[in-house]
């Protein structure tokens, strides 16, 4: 089956965006089961990633009513609700039922516009699915972007806010940086409030999470003139590329940050030595047909076939020198088995 | 959609089809932790139709399951899709159970009253309902009031929802209840066994009216365990004020909880909020449809206990804590825990007297081998 059929909802990627921003409100326009059955699902990543955390979710709760009589003056009822803690975005989320009965969101949401009122057009599983709601996310809230003086830092773009490696992903990608000498302006969006989100035209390389937000990359880079790189490294081959392709977009020179996290990577490669020959079976997204699996097999000489020692395969796959090494402890650990 | 999904489920043998795309799936999927199917929809099937593709799921998995049921989400109920009428889908269970036409519990209830269910008058014992497979309580509610109908002498028949889809056929007529919430479909309401009170009142009944069993080993046991909680609360008492609550969950629940923290603790009940819609009781019961309802009701009376989800727990993490609803997330729960029956009341109150002795720092020590207390009760 096609993932597009089972990656999940709209609404439950764009809510992965949006409910990351400290001070905003999101508001699903459509029943409260959608509030519901989004709010557990964050609730328990976050939990289970070691957050307390209760997202900041209001539903328009559509029944029966407003499915035959329309749903706008439910709409505009909860963003006076929402408008009433002043928050500092409210984002507002269509649902399969809201597309489906047509209610003219936008026009709605146009009535409020002394607020910071984003209208997000994820339209449930009618908008597509789970990472066309996390695109759309990204696109409505670059609104709040101001061009400003490029400050020769850099901005992660879309984050993935569920996955549980998240903050190893981003300490990983800030210490390759460090190397270079360049800090992280900016998280779009992760942990930050409205506010911020305005230096989203200030930085001068945007660095995507993953090639699938190419579309998000290109708007930004039309927008704010901003180039960007099409996602963290995997591999330690592809780590390096990224030192001297963010080196070379920002005009610095990449050789002495390269040399060190070769040496890093030597280290690293020392340490699992004892590593040599290991036959594998990679689980869970079947065979590893990606480079950095090529890559291992040269280094440490292991190779995968179905009758080796079962290992699980991250998804996504592990950003950075780190997050190899995290995948390779794993692998030892359970070879020791 | 998923109170509907979560009664369907509970039948062994019977195969359940979620009409709808994959983001309404996923959430009954993982929480209930059954076999389910799913069409999984996109855009295209709703312009074109998505009624063939329903068809051929159930073609498919047909041979594996006794019955059918399929579940319609909010999308495929608005453009009506309808296979009731095709050749060979006669037999298919269709529940029209749209997120938007209300609650988990009006879902759960629907789908309830559509189970291919038969009534016997004559035969002997009792069904079993409000068994939920999304509440927290549910294996250990089955198997307490399983234990005590029983023991009293009662055969248990059918269980709603949790048991195989033969045991609906030729049900008795009358029926007892685990969960208020979600009784009454099926078989005449014959009490409820949420807390020691209703439950030696409906062993007691049910013994009188049927002519059969003997309540006697009950209601014995009843009483020491009464008398086990108040020692108990008691203790606490002297050393400690009442604590102050807030309550949520369903509303039979949360009104049970309210009853006996008030009636062996003394404790003040800040706020109780209802997921579902609240019906007349001597407490003041608020619904609660969202977490910024849940928010605002704690953040106006902080209390010193919650008993509700891990959302209240995130709210407002000071407070002591006893998970009463789901989901609960961030802790390990991998026993059965009943709050029906005898051992449900004592179990409650043990967790919400331990939850309140942790917050105030004090050593147990005063709590400890409560296995004694029960030996000497019983001499």
């Amino acid at each position: 089956m096609n993932s597009y059929r089972t990656e999940g909802c709209t609404l439950s990627g764009a809510l992965s965006v949006t409910t990351a921003i400290k001070d905003g409100i999101t508001l699903i326009h459509g029943p409260e089961g959608c509030a519901h059955h989004n709010s557990s699902l964050l609730h328990a990543l976050m939990v289970d990633s070691g957050r307390l955390f209760a997202p900041a979710i209001l539903s328009t709760s559509l029944t029966e009513t407003e499915v035959i009589f329309g749903g706008e003056e439910a709409l505009e009822d909860t963003i006076r609700r929402a408008a009433a803690s002043e928050p500092g975005v409210i984002c507002v989320l269509t649902s399969c039922v809201s597309a489906a009965i047509g209610d003219d969101v936008r026009a709605v949401c146009r009535d409020f516009s002394h607020l910071p009122v984003v209208v997000v057009p994820t339209g449930g599983f009618l908008g597509g699915g789970f990472s066309q709601g996390v695109e759309e996310a990204l696109m409505a809230l670059s609104d709040f972007g101001e061009m400003g003086e490029k400050t020769g830092s850099v901005t992660l773009i879309g984050e993935k806010n569920l996955e549980y490696e998240v903050e190893a992903n981003y300490q990983e990608v800030s210490r390759l940086l460090s190397l270079l000498g360049i800090s992280i302006e900016l998280r779009f969006v992760r942990n930050i409030t409205a506010t911020a989100m305005k230096k989203l035209g200030s930085s001068s390389v945007n660095i995507l999470r993953d090639p699938s937000l190419i579309r998000v990359g290109n708007f930004l880079e039309s927008r704010f003139g901003i180039p960007f790189i099409p996602g963290f490294p995997v591999g330690l081959e592809e780590t390096l590329v990224f030192l001297e392709t963010v080196g070379k977009t920002l005009g610095i020179d990449s050789s002495r940050a390269a040399a060190a996290e070769k040496e890093n990577q030597h280290r690293l490669i020392g340490s699992f030595h004892n590593f040599h020959g290991r036959v594998l079976s990679p689980g869970g997204n079947g065979p590893p047909d990606q480079p950095v699996f090529k890559e291992l097999e040269q280094i440490f000489d292991i190779s995968f076939e179905d009758h080796g020692k079962p290992v699980p395969i991250p998804d996504p796959l592990p950003v950075g020198t780190s997050g190899l090494s995290r995948m390779l402890h794993r692998w030892r650990r359970i070879c020791r088995e | 959609m998923t109170g509907a999904v979560s009664c369907l489920a509970g039948i062994r043998g019977m195969g359940v089809i979620i009409h709808g795309s994959s983001g309404c799936y996923y959430y009954p999927a993982t929480i209930l932790r059954r076999e389910l199917h799913c069409s999984f929809l996109i855009e295209e099937d709703i312009i074109f139709g998505a009624a063939q593709r329903l068809r051929d799921l159930i073609s498919e998995i047909r041979s594996q399951y006794k019955t059918i049921a399929v579940v319609q989400t909010c999308t495929p109920a608005i453009i009506g899709d309808n296979i009731e009428d095709f050749p060979g889908m006669q037999d298919i269970i269709m529940v029209d159970s749209p997120g938007f036409l209300g609650t988990f519990e009006d879902g759960y209830l629907h789908a309830q009253e559509l189970l291919p269910v038969s009534v016997d008058p004559g035969k002997k014992g009792v069904n079993l309902d409000g068994i939920n497979l999304i509440d927290p309580f549910s294996s250990g509610n089955t198997m307490e009031t399983v234990r005590i109908v029983t023991n009293a002498g009662i055969p248990i028949a059918a269980v709603f929802s949790s048991c195989p889809l033969e045991h609906l056929s030729g049900i008795p007529p009358r029926t007892v209840s685990a969960n208020p919430d979600l009784s009454g479909t099926w078989g005449e309401n014959s009490g409820s066994l949420l807390g020691i009170d209703q439950t030696t009142k409906t062993i007691v009944d049910l013994t009188e009216r049927g002519g059969y069993g003997n309540p006697d080993e009950i209601l014995k046991e009843a009483a020491i365990a009464e008398q086990q909680i108040i020692r108990s609360c008691d203790k606490y008492l002297q050393r400690f004020d009442p604590p102050s609550v807030a309550l949520f969950g369903g509303f039979s629940y949360v009104v049970f909880a309210a009853r006996l923290l008030e009636k062996y603790l003394d404790a003040s009940l800040v706020c109780i909020g209802s997921r579902n819609q609240p019906r007349p009781s001597r407490f003041r019961v608020a619904a609660t449809g969202s977490l910024t309802m849940v928010r605002d009701l704690i953040e106006q009376d902080p209390p010193d206990l919650i008993l509700g989800s891990s959302f209240e727990r995130t709210i407002c993490p000071s407070a002591a804590f006893v998970p009463f609803t789901y989901p609960l997330r961030g802790m390990v729960r991998i026993r059965a825990r009943p709050l029906a029956g005898i051992q449900g009341e004592l179990a409650l109150m043990e967790e919400v007297l331990n939850a309140c002795i942790d917050r105030t720092g004090h050593g147990p020590d005063e709590y400890a081998d409560p296995s004694a207390d029960f030996q000497a009760l019983c001499k």
